[in-house]
């Protein structure tokens, strides 16, 4: 085995893992903490990825850290935007049975996805000077984008923040005590109205920015969101809903098989992910790692 | 032969031991209360005799069969059935749609796809029977969620009763119906249970409706029995006292 | 004397139709409608005859569809995938077979799609909600993929044609004759899935299922074996599906794997959430209602999905109930 290969598909599973992690550790905590499966997720990471290229495109022959503040602020952006979802949409299907909040995430969806395309249009986009300003480095002996080594490196560090944040503060704390039982969080004096649209939007911003980090590897499309939402849902379904860490896992292996399928069969690759949630549903009805909670 | 044979059962949840080594035999017809303070191990064993969940060690025999590989499914064919702590209903549905499902259910009907439902006169008329004993009847068109507490109780209890039970299980049947209820709610049941000679175990906390009901009385604490005996005994046992702290 | 007798006859028979039960009204009503429109075919044109006869397709796979989602809690987001291989066993059988009869593609479709069904249901009865749906699209999918890629078998996105084929071993000289009398072949079957599936709703079986669909662990505690019956109830849903999609491909001629992606899957659910999944026709009014959008409102504005989600959002907001049940509440409120 080439060591060049080895460190490749090493660094590949890392890449394909921040991309992945993301978008499902935003589904998970959404769903954790408010119960929602969001089926919107990924038009919020095409919105993601289309509102990054568009802030690129305003600024030409600038410093490279002047496009990595770019996609802090277009996730932010995104992640705004979904502040004011929860409150106005998502809010009133609480109460409903749950086959109507996917119905309604789901229908977001189609809406957000047809104002990208009203305001964006339909032909791809594509930016790829951050990518070649940031160049190669030769690491034993491969080369590998210097960009990617960056989106590893910002992702892993919003996942230990992440981590502190929710396992060493106080408003973490918080979150956790609403994602085990919202009427025992309520009855503890935690104000659910102001938590659960910024638990919202925390996911909604690592989902824009897990769309925001792809521009420099695929062609920006109406269509990338369809496939990462699948990928997404395949991954959590997998690790089981709800689990941080079953997402982490998740993302890992079917990172490590995606980074795998790039070089040895390109072609199968994304029906291979429904192949594997297929599978892993029928032998682990509940997901690698999870159980699913019913809300009394 | 006895109806229900309990020999060392024992479950552990984690490190708490819920039901500790208990044994027991109880013969057809009876009617026989538990009582113990909480956390006492009581429900657990309601759980393990209906089969909601498995022992650890032991032996369960109903009507002289071991029962351990029995799910709730199989349990109940052969005539266990229970009512909850915290009742259990079809609350979308109407309170005569509970009783008629449970019916339909028992006379493995609940496969007829060429049939109506309403039609079934036979099983309408037994489903307004059995609300009738329960004084449910004016209620029967309501949905079982809008019924007060004390009714869904009742409709559990009736529930599980429809279901034809040879022994039944009834977890806390009087708790939440209002004290001027409870005699007339008691007396139904019992009355009920008498004609058709069903064996009852009956958890409670109400000391006035475990001596006014039941012929024998088992004292739980901390998953094991202190005291199986009649109540006029059971009144005079000091440990009893003790434990239940002058009820 | 006789023309007493006779009125007296007539008014008994319409004394017993209005004290019948709700249910054996149900299937009159069924047959009326479908009295209804097999008198007025001759009448609407060759346009119309097509956009009814679609309606009535989807019609049977949103019934099935809804017997998963509006009586047991099941969001199916696959059902395009089952569809699919109604579709593409009918257009492969008689392409690669040679086969012209269309009862015997029709019967040759719901056998393989059958087996097909009897397998996944058996796991996808393990499942509930979430993980359900997510099986569901993923199957979908792969189907989907399958269609896509084995163009070599499928014709891939290039399509099939679906040839002339015959009724009753009648052969008809042109695609209208042949659409002129397709149109009753669909109608019949629809009066017959529609019939089925308003008895299976109202039977104790589908009594049960409802109770499954409140309460799955009090419905065991009451002897029911759900997942049993969750998997009955699967198979019918599906086999619902492969048969709207065997029938599709006559009636459009042409097939082709885009018209079995998850968007499909998504319409489904769409039209039947429009149309009211409480309700037994709401996937029925729905699917109509569908039909005549898809139609329209491509030449009012390429927007068809916001519409969609838009409509979707506000009926979910405020018309859980869907069209049928608001028009049922206003006649409540008389």
């Amino acid at each position: 085995m080439n060591v060049g290969i080895l460190i490749s598909i090493f660094f590949n599973t890392l890449l394909f893992f921040s991309i992945l992690i993301s978008i499902t550790i935003g589904l998970s905590l959404i769903f954790g903490v408010l119960g929602i499966l969001n089926l919107a997720h990924g038009a919020f990471y095409t919105l993601g990825a289309y509102v990054a290229i568009s802030l690129f495109s305003y600024f030409t022959n600038v410093p490279p850290i002047i496009y990595y503040i770019l996609f802090f602020i277009a996730s932010i952006i995104v992640g705004i935007i979904g502040m004011w979802v929860e409150p106005t949409l998502l809010r009133r299907v609480y109460k409903l049975p749950d086959e109507y909040q996917l119905l309604l995430t789901f229908s977001l969806s189609l809406v957000i996805l047809d104002i990208i395309r009203y305001f964006w249009g339909v032909m791809p986009y594509y930016h790829y000077e951050f990518f070649a300003m940031l160049g190669n480095s030769e690491i034993a002996g491969t080369i590998y984008p210097n960009y990617y080594l960056i989106a590893i490196a910002t992702v892993i560090l919003l996942l230990i923040l992440l981590y502190f944040l929710l396992f060493k503060t106080k408003i973490g704390l918080l979150i956790r005590a609403a994602s085990m039982d919202k009427e025992m969080a309520i009855s503890l004096g935690i104000n659910v109205k102001t938590l659960y649209p910024l638990v919202f939007a925390l996911g909604i911003f690592l989902c824009a920015m897990g769309g925001a980090l792809a521009i420099p590897y695929s062609a920006i499309t109406l269509g990338i969101g369809s496939e990462v939402t699948a990928i997404a849902f395949a991954i959590t379904a997998m690790g089981g809903l709800g689990s941080l860490k079953g997402a982490i896992l998740g993302s890992l292996i079917v990172g490590f098989v995606r980074a795998l399928g790039v070089f040895y069969f390109p072609e199968i690759e994304l029906v291979v992910i429904y192949i594997l949630m297929f599978i892993i549903l029928s032998i682990k009805p509940y997901g690698l790692c999870g159980r699913y909670e019913r809300r009394v | 032969m006895d109806i229900l044979e309990v020999k060392e059962l024992k479950k552990s949840f984690g490190e708490l031991i819920a039901v500790n080594k208990v044994s027991f035999n109880i013969k057809e017809g009876e009617v026989v209360a538990i009582i113990g303070p909480n956390g006492a191990g009581k429900t657990t064993l309601i759980n393990l005799i209906s089969r909601w969940i498995k022992e650890d060690e032991g032996i369960i025999k109903f009507l002289g069969k071991d029962i351990k590989y029995a799910g709730p499914i199989q349990a109940l064919e052969m005539g266990i059935a229970r009512s909850f702590q915290i009742p259990r209903v079809f609350g979308k549905m109407s309170v005569l749609d509970n009783i008629r499902l449970a019916i339909t259910s028992k006379e493995k009907k609940s496969k007829k796809i060429l049939s109506f439902f309403e039609s079934d006169k036979n099983i309408k008329e037994r489903a307004i029977e059995i609300l009738e004993k329960f004084n449910l009847l004016e209620k029967m068109n309501l949905f079982a969620d809008e019924l007060p507490h004390g009714d869904r109780k009742l409709l559990d209890v009736a529930i599980a009763f429809s279901l034809n039970p040879k022994l039944l299980l009834l977890d806390e049947p009087t708790s939440g119906v209002s004290a001027a209820e409870k005699t007339r709610v008691m007396n139904r049941i019992i009355d009920t249970i008498r004609k058709e000679n069903i064996t009852t175990i009956l958890v409670e906390h109400d000391m006035d409706v475990v001596f006014e009901y039941s012929s024998r009385i088992l004292v739980m604490n901390e998953g094991k029995i202190i005291a199986d005996d009649t109540p006029e005994r059971i009144l005079n046992n000091d440990l009893v006292k003790q434990i239940m702290g002058g009820k | 004397m006789v023309y007493v007798v006779d009125m007296k006859e007539g008014y008994n028979i319409m004394k017993r139709i209005t004290l019948m039960e709700k249910e054996r009204k149900g299937i009159l009503y069924i047959v009326l409608f479908t009295i209804i429109l097999a008198i007025i075919h001759p009448f609407i044109g060759p346009y119309w005859s097509f956009i009814v006869a679609y309606g009535l397709i989807i019609s049977i796979v949103g019934l099935g569809f809804n017997l998963l989602l509006g009586y047991n809690g099941l969001l199916s987001f696959g059902h395009a995938g089952i569809f699919g291989i109604g579709m593409y066993t009918l257009g492969l059988c008689s392409k690669y077979f040679n086969i012209r009869s269309l009862e015997i593609l029709i019967s040759l479709s719901i056998a393989v799609g059958l087996i097909i069904i009897i397998g996944l249901g058996y796991v996808a009865s393990k499942l509930i909600i979430v993980y359900f749906a997510l099986f569901m699209l993923s199957f979908g999918q792969i189907i989907f993929a399958l269609t896509y890629k084995l163009y070599g078998i499928t014709g891939g996105s290039d399509g099939l044609s679906i040839p002339l084929l015959t009724i009753l071993n009648i052969n008809f000289n042109s695609r209208i004759d042949f659409l002129y009398c397709y149109y009753y072949f669909v109608l019949l079957i629809f009066t017959i899935c529609t019939i089925f599936m308003w008895i299976l709703v109202n039977s104790p079986f589908g009594k049960t299922l409802q109770a499954i669909k409140v309460d799955d662990i009090r419905a065991t505690y009451i002897g029911v074996p759900v997942r049993k019956y969750r998997y009955i109830a699967f198979i019918i849903s599906t086999l619902y599906a492969v048969i709207s999609g065997a029938l599709y491909g006559p009636l459009n001629g042409f097939i082709y794997p885009e018209l079995i992606s998850h968007v499909f899957s998504g319409e489904i659910v769409y039209l039947t959430l429009l149309g009211g999944m409480n309700y037994f026709a709401g996937p029925i009014v729905g699917s109509f209602i569908y039909t005549i959008l898809k139609v329209y409102i491509p030449t009012i504005t390429e927007y068809w999905q916001f519409i969609m989600g838009a409509t979707l959002i506000i009926m979910i907001l405020l018309f859980p109930g869907g069209i049928v049940g608001w028009i049922y509440s206003k006649f409540k409120k008389r």
